[in-house]
């Protein structure tokens, strides 16, 4: 297949047709129930979705500079502020193309599942879901951070909307909640663009006039940054982006969110707003700032750990069946973290593939607290008990559901969840003991490796308890009339299932659409760990002679140690 | 085209009164001279005690902004009286002096690119302030017609003041201006709030007056006694030669700023705005909060940039410029926390015009031309976007008799589209994409990013505030959209009355195309606004280099 | 018949596939036949004994080829996970000792499903118990055939989630439900410590992995072995002993979880509340043993730690008399099995930790046999007495139920450790090998196998001989339940004794289980796991044949107590040794505590911290978060007092807001 198999302006035209879709809306006429709207609704996503999937359908036969050919073409670049340097620019590589399928797919999905669950303005939620759509398409696609940055904002409104109109009773709250903290974290996004920006400007003289928003140009400029500048605009984007993520302590907007929202709009909010934190964080911090990167991988290993821990505890007594859900979302989500302090090729496929899994997996497991909802009109964990035998095809899907989530083997979560898991403990960027306001803390990727692995007994933990609780054991008669899932339902959770399971067992169907530019990422941290072992080692000597001997002999001691680990760490990465 | 307007200011040239002036600053004052020949006619009008007399003046007041829209834009588009060459196909990268701004009247008026910019769009806002105007005054009042007049006096004031280049000009424009708001604040004389407004504005704008003309008159003594703006750099100059007088020099520029502080209502000097801008009427309100500002932006941007921002007075004031981020900061954050609690759609506007007013002090911050010009492109947003916010609240005010904010609750289900218009207006104020706001919003904010490391902070500051105030503009439109409707919205009417709604629909329509169009495709405007900001200080150097 | 034998071979790997196929199938009969009617329920049940069928029928050739000395070794793997240059591989391997575990499972699974059909008949949830022996099969037969410790750890888990499904087959129930969470959970545990051991593991040597010497598929157990040869010649391949015996001991607690050993073992007992046929294959046979499995293909591994052989050791000991003094009490027909089960286990983890390795297996291999007989003798038992399980109402059931009877008191002997039954030869080769390593430990494990004749005979006694003492009516046993008993009797009895490399004695050549079984990849130097399973047996005080005829004294000193006290009790005799040794008793009946330690713990320390992070997420992240709003929100209220309308009000603000301003510009300026 050719490289020029997709037109031009085949990105283009994908972010304007959601666009299209919602346009035409207004000229439809609902009739009874609104199925006609619901109809054109799940209509315009498929062809949304079959749509998209052409890059894919491309992107899965080609290798090598085939690939970087059709991205390549696929990048499209329009000046539109001349003067200020921004640009429309749209393109895609893997990484991106990996996350957009995975929004059109989840908006099939949440239309479909829509059917049952969105009652009211039904014109209205389908042309919020549309613009959505685009929203986030653009921040995946786009190539310029202005524009970036724009998408990202766009995506507020017509989600704050979307929990607002259709949510629960405490809607108010939650929706303000939610388009409130992402406001806040989108100020340490533009504040980092902004630097950026600035940086460019300031240094990169003429070459780069009117460019200085384009990616490849910060890339290519952002290592020319002062350490401590560095290090500044890193943790602006990771703070915006960690509301996103959601990162502990940004991440109580979250459950409440999910709490209130509809069902539809809790899978699309797990499964890809979410992403779109994780996807910039890659972005920006990762691949544009590797030397910050690598300087805080230590507090990001922490920061992992505590997301993954920390919130599956709270997960584990939660009362509110979907509040649990949320924080188990949380808690996965840390997993992306924790590939991503890594800093090795595993680390970061285990990243972006966790990103996806969790994408479908929590969207399915908000699907099955969706179905029980809208048949019982309670969350509450308490009042279930015994559905199993009533609601035999719901148990079984959430079961199923659940058993992805808690990292079961050949289903999809497992597969990305060792990736991190392996890249975590063979990463060895940082060392033995870190400085902490003046202590030396004993702190290293194996040890926050085996911290977070304590996530996945939590994890079965609270799944479990949670299955126990609502299906296992005697059914109290309340629901004696209950029905078992819709053939809606049924076909969402089927697919969403399949997915799980096909991926699972053979997951180099999906790692191999973003695996070489991924790697690719990697390639940039042991050229950096060797050059900072040197540096400190230069230093060393430079200082060593100064001290006393005291001082010489224990620094000689843990200089020796370094020494001999940085020696053993070259021999590893070299395997390349 | 161009034949025709030659030969009807031919003509008019040719007249005794055109003997008087040159012809050539008659050419460039057309709009000013239409407005002046629309009032006079309009004040015969309404001697006429009937309602429907006065109602004409409605349509002659329309006529006249549109007529000096018009010419305006022919003038400055297709007649260039220098050499014929437009403004608007400058090239920004080659100036030419030929295409410097032009004296009129013994250079106490500029009529270059910059002010027929703010003089465009002070017109475009007095225009749709007429329009959306209408209905609400002629059901209040049983002397519309005075009000229209007053309102193109305001407007004339304004766009003096736009190319003011001369101490006493600036006055009086400054003057005009104000003299004619104050009658139109307390125009509903029979509502107390009204004429409170007015004598409250008429107290605290005096005060500002008086504060800003013992600064000009402390610049006068130090330039030597000059009053032209670049008269006056050349007179620092030579005083400076002899030393100047670092204290003078401050206290002048701290009670010129305390008068434009007034004038700009940017906080601690912004207590008289909410209270006046409740009392007056919505229209009024609209005009106060969009063209009178956009005025005297235009004036502190000249006098700043043109004046202070040149060497000497800017080597003693640089210093002193960390006072505009304060003033940012204080006015920001408190427009922005004090419209939260706001249950009036009007008081909330007024403070988040305080909070705007902090954001554009930013740009005079760095004081730079990419700094200035995005002030000067976010004044042109701020036309459409927070016009149509007004329009929507007129329109409603006009059929429900309700200002409060409470009373919006379920409009989304009574009148779609006046509920869409507000949200999109909302949305831009708050500066989300894709609005003109969020354009606005970020340039303004790059540039100060861009000016230094150091004013980072500023502009986090800001985007927090942006935070806060998404806040009070969501509950407006949560209330509209989501929630359930109010007594008010139920009691509405479906029915539109064509001719009535007819002003307030094209009113709504162009503040609409211009907030999206600018919110999907600023750059013309950008590019404009940056042209006539960096005439500005060409035009400044070169006098300077012509004075050496 | 060549031609058939050959494509069995060749297509090996499609042992693990058909039940997988059968699991899909059944799936794809529900969703499609929508109720289970009896004519799906025979489909169903015909898939899955087919498709475990074929899978013995595949195992057969190499058996017979394993039998004749001629098995070749067959390993396969295929990349399944891959980023940049690290490549995770799944495959299959087959070697003496996969054969044998095939050949275990395959066999008694296929019984086992055969009894099943007569013990489920009656139940709703047939066909998904069918589907669910399907799906186990897959995960037992793929943990199995697996290549390398990261597949190893795939059906690890997937044998767990089987379990998990089928011990709460029954859902409804609260002890089945609580007891499958309990078991998933607890080895959930273990999969923890193996998974970070394999890591470990992985990094320590991942530069041998990555260079020439090691170009093997990640984590293999070929590349295993050949690690630890190469590690024999050059210790500087090692990582420091501290941390290798962290890895093994790391790497064991899977095995601790999965094969229940202290003090991860409280899941086994609990989940003899599933059906009985699971508690045959699972929870005694098969999934329990593949930690035993595992300590086998990772053995030279834990070789190059001898504190974590003494460790394993150790820990298998203690399994065995903990498990055993608990099974003295227990009046459940299925829990006295359980702990049984978890003695016998602790038996063979004890073998390993010993270093016999061969005798460990051999043990695995036997118990299979006689265990899941034993249970399903038990479940005859429950299914004749209307589901009664309590020992104390039963009684004299050998005249109802004979063929149960008789093939029980088989396995009783056989696990009792009789002359000539299979138990027997197998716990002979433990003891031998423990006596090599440590006398203390060869000792206690001699005396517990006397305690399992003890317990055992109890049972027997208290079951099937004496006065019925239930309420129930006694059905008969149906056919489909009996085959299996009279099936499995057979190498309950004399499998030990062929493989015991004394069967010249009868004329059949076949080679002791110690010859057969050996490590893939240890062909070509024997120095390491074969010699200490072989040249080891001849350190210690006693012979072989000493040893011998020591566990058949304590053996049938076991029977004799049983008999006294249980057959035709002599006043009382066991209540009077109940109050005689009181504390002991309670310790015993109470499990030794684990389980109230456990729920201590989970109550007191692990719900109160996850309470109390909720408590703080609550409270003070999303305090914080609200508090925030709040004072933004009341600082506008207060702006908004400020704003009185008063013109003197304002003209005060200003002025104040001057002189501060003017304060300012003086102190930063001036």
């Amino acid at each position: 297949m050719s490289e020029n198999f997709l037109p031009q302006n085949y990105l283009t035209c994908l972010l304007a047709l959601p666009i299209v879709f919602a346009l035409a809306l207004p000229f439809l006429k609902p009739n009874e129930g609104s199925k006609n709207i619901h109809f054109y609704g799940v209509g315009a996503s498929v062809v949304l979705f079959l749509f998209s999937s052409l890059a894919w359908l491309v992107t899965g036969r080609l290798k090598g500079d085939g690939l970087n050919l059709l991205y390549n073409s696929l990048t499209e670049v329009h000046p539109w502020f001349p003067n200020l340097g921004i640009h429309y620019a749209v393109g895609a590589d893997g990484l991106s193309l990996t996350m957009m399928i995975l929004t059109t797919f989840l908006l099939v999905m949440a239309s479909v599942a829509s059917i049952t669950n969105i009652k009211k303005r039904v014109k209205l939620y389908y042309g919020m879901l549309f613009i959505l759509t685009t929203a986030v398409m653009g921040v995946f696609l786009a190539r310029d951070s202005f524009l970036f940055f724009l998408f990202y904002e766009l995506e507020l409104i017509p989600m704050y909307l979307l929990i607002a109109i259709w949510g629960g009773p405490n809607r108010k709250y939650a929706s303000l909640k939610f388009v409130l903290y992402t406001l806040f974290g989108s100020v340490f996004l533009l504040a980092g663009i902004l630097g950026l920006y600035f940086h460019i400007s300031s240094t990169g003289g003429i070459a780069v006039q009117g460019q200085e928003f384009l990616f490849p140009i910060i890339q290519a400029h952002a290592a020319t940054l002062a350490p401590t500048a560095q290090l500044l605009i890193f943790l602006a984007f990771f703070i915006g982006f960690g509301v996103k993520l959601p990162m502990v302590p940004f991440h109580t907007w979250l459950p409440d969110a999910h709490v209130e929202a509809p069902t539809p709009v809790s899978m699309l909010l797990a499964g890809i707003l979410l992403k779109m934190g994780a996807y910039g964080m890659m972005r920006f911090c990762w691949e544009y700032l590797p030397e910050a990167a690598y300087e805080l991988a230590p507090w990001v290993a922490a920061l992992a750990v505590i997301n993954i821990v920390y919130t599956a505890g709270v997960a584990l007594v939660q009362k509110d069946l979907k509040k649990l859900i949320a924080y188990s979302s949380v808690s996965h989500m840390g997993f992306v973290l924790l590939g991503l302090a890594a800093m090795n090729e595993l680390g970061f496929n285990g990243a972006v593939f966790v990103m996806f899994a969790h994408g479908i997996v929590s969207a399915a497991l908000f699907m099955c607290v969706g179905t029980l909802y809208t048949r019982t009109h309670t969350r509450m964990i308490a009042d279930f008990g015994g559905l199993g035998k009533q609601v035999p095809v719901i148990f079984y899907f959430f079961m199923f559901m659940s058993m992805a989530s808690l990292g079961l083997p050949l289903l999809i979560s497992f597969a990305s969840e060792t990736l991190v898991f392996y890249g975590a403990f063979l990463s060895d960027f940082f060392h033995h003991t870190i400085p902490f306001f003046g202590l030396k803390l004993f702190w290293h990727m194996r040890l926050a490796t085996l911290l977070s692995a304590l996530g996945i007994i939590i994890g079965a933990a609270y799944l479990l308890w949670m299955l126990k609780r609502v299906f296992f054991g005697e059914m109290p008669k309340k629901w004696n009339q209950l029905a078992d899932a819709s053939r809606s339902e049924v076909f969402v959770l089927a697919t969403l299932a399949l997915l799980v399971m096909g991926y699972g067992f053979q997951p180099a169907l999906i790692t191999h659409h973003f695996e070489a530019e991924v790697s690719n990422v990697a390639r940039m941290y042991p050229m950096i760990h060797a050059r900072k072992q040197m540096e400190a080692s230069a230093a060393r000597q430079i200082k060593g002679p100064k001290s006393t001997i005291k001082q010489l002999s224990s620094a000689e001691s843990i200089s020796g140690a370094q020494v001999e680990d940085t020696v053993e760490q070259q021999e590893l990465v070299t395997y390349e | 085209m161009n034949d025709l307007i030659q030969s009807i200011f031919g003509w008019v040239v040719e007249s005794p009164f055109g003997q008087f002036v040159s012809a050539e600053n008659l050419l460039l004052l057309t709009p000013e001279f239409l407005l002046l020949v629309v009032i006079s006619v309009g004040l015969f009008q309404t001697m006429s005690d009937r309602l429907d007399d006065q109602k004409e003046t409605w349509k002659l007041s329309v006529l006249g902004v549109f007529l000096a829209l018009f010419s305006l834009v022919s003038i400055f588009l297709i007649v260039d009286p220098a050499d014929g060459v437009s403004y608007l196909f400058m090239d920004s990268s080659t100036l030419m002096p030929s295409t410097l701004g032009l004296p009129v009247f013994y250079d106490m008026f500029r009529a270059d690119l910059f002010s027929v910019t703010v003089r465009f769009f002070l017109l475009l806002g007095t225009l749709l302030v007429l329009l959306f105007s209408r209905r609400y005054i002629e059901t209040r009042s049983s002397v519309p017609g005075e009000f229209y007049i007053l309102m193109l006096g305001a407007t004339l004031g304004a766009m003096l003041m736009a190319g003011a280049n001369d101490l006493i000009m600036l006055f009086v424009a400054l003057e005009t201006l104000g003299i004619s708001s104050f009658i139109l604040a307390g125009y509903l004389r029979g509502e107390p709030k009204s004429t409170e407004a007015s004598l409250k504005y008429l107290v605290f704008g005096g005060t500002a007056t008086a504060v800003l003309l013992f600064g000009f008159s402390l610049l006068y003594g130090l330039s030597g006694g000059q009053t032209g703006f670049q008269e006056i750099v050349q007179g620092l100059q030579q005083a400076n030669s002899s030393g100047l007088n670092f204290a003078v020099v401050s206290l002048m520029f701290i009670m010129i700023l305390g008068g434009f502080a007034f004038k700009l209502s940017a906080a601690p000097f912004h207590m008289w705005t909410p209270d006046i801008y409740e009392g007056a009427p919505t229209p009024v309100t609209a005009f106060l909060s969009v063209v009178s500002k956009m005025g005297a932006f235009a004036m502190v941007i000249r006098f700043l940039f043109v004046v202070l921002s040149v060497a000497p007075a800017q080597e003693i004031l640089m210093p002193l410029y960390m006072i505009f981020g304060v003033l940012a900061l204080i006015s920001m954050t408190l427009g922005n926390v004090a419209a939260l609690k706001q249950t009036t759609i009007k008081r909330m506007l007024a403070y988040s015009t305080i909070a705007h007013v902090g954001y554009l002090f930013l740009g005079f911050l760095v004081m730079g031309v990419d700094s200035i010009s995005s002030i000067l492109f976010y004044l042109m947003t701020y036309v459409f976007m927070n016009l149509g916010a007004f329009a929507v609240a007129v329109q409603f005010t006009n059929e429900t008799g309700r200002d409060d904010i409470a009373a919006y609750a379920g409009l989304v289900q009574k009148k779609p589209f006046l509920a869409f218009y507000m949200t999109f207006f909302l949305l831009s104020l708050a500066g989300i994409p894709i609005t003109a706001g969020f354009f606005a919003k970020f340039f303004l904010f790059q540039t100060v990013a861009a000016a230094g490391s150091g004013y980072i902070w500023f502009v986090v500051i800001a985007l927090l505030n942006s935070t806060i105030s998404l806040y009070y503009y969501i509950n407006v439109i949560r209330l509209m959209l989501v929630a359930e409707p109010s007594d008010t919205v139920i009691a509405m009417s479906r029915r539109v009355e064509f001719a009535t709604a007819l002003p307030v629909t094209l009113a709504l329509m162009i503040c609409f195309l211009g907030t999206l169009l600018l919110g999907v495709y600023a750059d013309p405007l950008m590019a404009l606004s940056r042209d006539a900001v960096s005439q500005l200080k060409v035009t400044d150097s070169q006098m300077l280099s012509q004075s050496k | 018949m060549e031609q058939l034998t050959h494509w069995l071979i060749e297509n090996v790997w499609m042992i693990p596939v058909y039940p997988l196929l059968g699991f899909f199938l059944i799936l794809l009969i529900r969703v499609v036949g929508g109720v289970t009617n009896d004519s799906t329920k025979k489909f169903c049940m015909a898939t899955t004994v087919l498709a475990t069928f074929m899978g013995l029928m595949h195992t057969l050739p190499f058996v017979s080829q394993l039998l004749a000395g001629q098995l070749q070794d067959i390993q396969v793997n295929v990349p399944w996970l891959k980023a940049g240059n690290f490549v995770l591989s799944m495959g299959y391997l087959i070697d003496p000792m996969s054969v044998m575990m095939l050949f275990v499972v395959t066999f008694i699974s296929l019984f086992i499903q055969i009894y099943t059909h007569g013990y489920m008949e009656k139940d709703p949830g047939y066909s998904k118990f069918y589907a669910y022996l399907a799906l186990f099969n897959f995960s037992m037969l793929g943990l199995v055939l697996s290549t390398n410790l990261f597949q190893m750890y795939i059906f690890w888990e997937l044998v767990g989630v089987s379990s998990y499904l089928l011990i709460g087959f029954w859902f409804t129930r609260p002890d089945a439900a609580a007891a499958s969470v309990k078991a998933f959970l607890m080895n959930r545990v273990g999969d923890f410590g193996l998974l970070i051991g394999i890591l470990l593991f992985l990094f320590m040597t991942f530069n041998w992995w990555m260079t020439s010497a090691g170009n093997e598929v990640l984590l293999s157990f070929t590349g295993m072995t050949q690690f630890a040869q190469a590690a024999h010649l050059n210790p500087g391949l090692l990582p420091p002993a501290g941390v290798m015996t962290l890895i093994a001991i790391l790497i064991f607690m899977g095995p601790m979880a999965k094969s229940a050993q202290v003090p991860l073992h409280t899941w086994l007992p609990d989940a003899m509340a599933g059906p009985t046929p699971i508690s045959a294959l699972i929870h005694a046979a098969t999934m329990v043993a593949a930690g035993v499995y595992l300590v086998g293909r990772v053995f030279p591994v834990f070789q190059l730690s001898p504190s974590a052989m003494i460790f394993v050791a150790v820990i298998g000991t203690i399994t065995a008399v903990i498990a055993a003094t608990i099974a003295l009490t227990q009046t459940d027909i299925k829990k006295a099995l359980a702990y049984s089960t978890c003695s016998q286990l602790g038996f063979m983890v004890a073998a390993m930790g010993c270093g016999a390795f061969a005798a460990g297996l051999f043990h695995l291999f036997t118990h299979a046999f006689f265990k899941a007989m034993l249970f399903l003798c038990s479940g005859s038992v429950i299914h004749a007495c209307e589901d009664e399980q309590d020992m104390t109402k039963m009684g004299g059931l050998l005249k109802k139920l004979p063929i149960t009877g008789w093939t029980y008191l088989i396995g009783t002997l056989s696990i009792s450790g009789m002359l000539w039954t299979s138990g027997f030869w197998s716990k002979d080769e433990i003891l031998v090998g423990a006596q090599s390593f440590n006398m203390v430990i060869f000792w206690i494990l001699a005396i517990t196998a006397g305690v399992t004749a003890f317990y055992m005979f109890r049972t027997f006694y208290m079951t099937f001989l004496g006065e019925y003492r239930g309420e129930a009516h006694v059905h008969h046993e149906s056919s489909a339940m009996v085959l299996p008993l009279v099936v499995l009797a057979v190498p309950s009895l004399i499998i030990g004794f062929l493989l015991s490399g004394k069967s010249g004695l009868v004329g059949l050549q076949l080679p002791s289980f110690s010859d057969m079984i050996v490590l893939t990849g240890m062909n070509h130097g024997h120095e390491v796991a074969h010699g200490a399973t072989h040249g080891a047996a001849h350190h210690g005080p006693f012979s072989h044949d000493q040893i011998g005829y020591l566990s058949m004294g304590l053996g049938l000193a076991g029977f004799a107590l049983a008999t006294l006290m249980y057959w035709k009790p002599l006043n009382d005799l066991p209540g009077k040794l109940r109050s005689s040794f009181s504390p002991l008793y309670q310790l015993f009946l109470n499990k030794w505590y684990f389980d109230t330690m456990y729920g201590a713990f989970v109550d007191k320390v692990y719900l109160v911290f996850a309470e109390a992070s909720a408590r703080f997420d609550k409270g003070f992240i999303d305090g914080i978060v609200n508090w925030t709003g709040t004072s933004v929100m009341g600082t506008g209220g207060a702006l908004r007092k400020l704003q009185t309308g008063k013109v003197q009000t304002y003209v005060a603000v200003v002025a104040f807001s001057v002189v501060i301003l003017t304060l300012l510009l003086m102190y930063w300026f001036l």
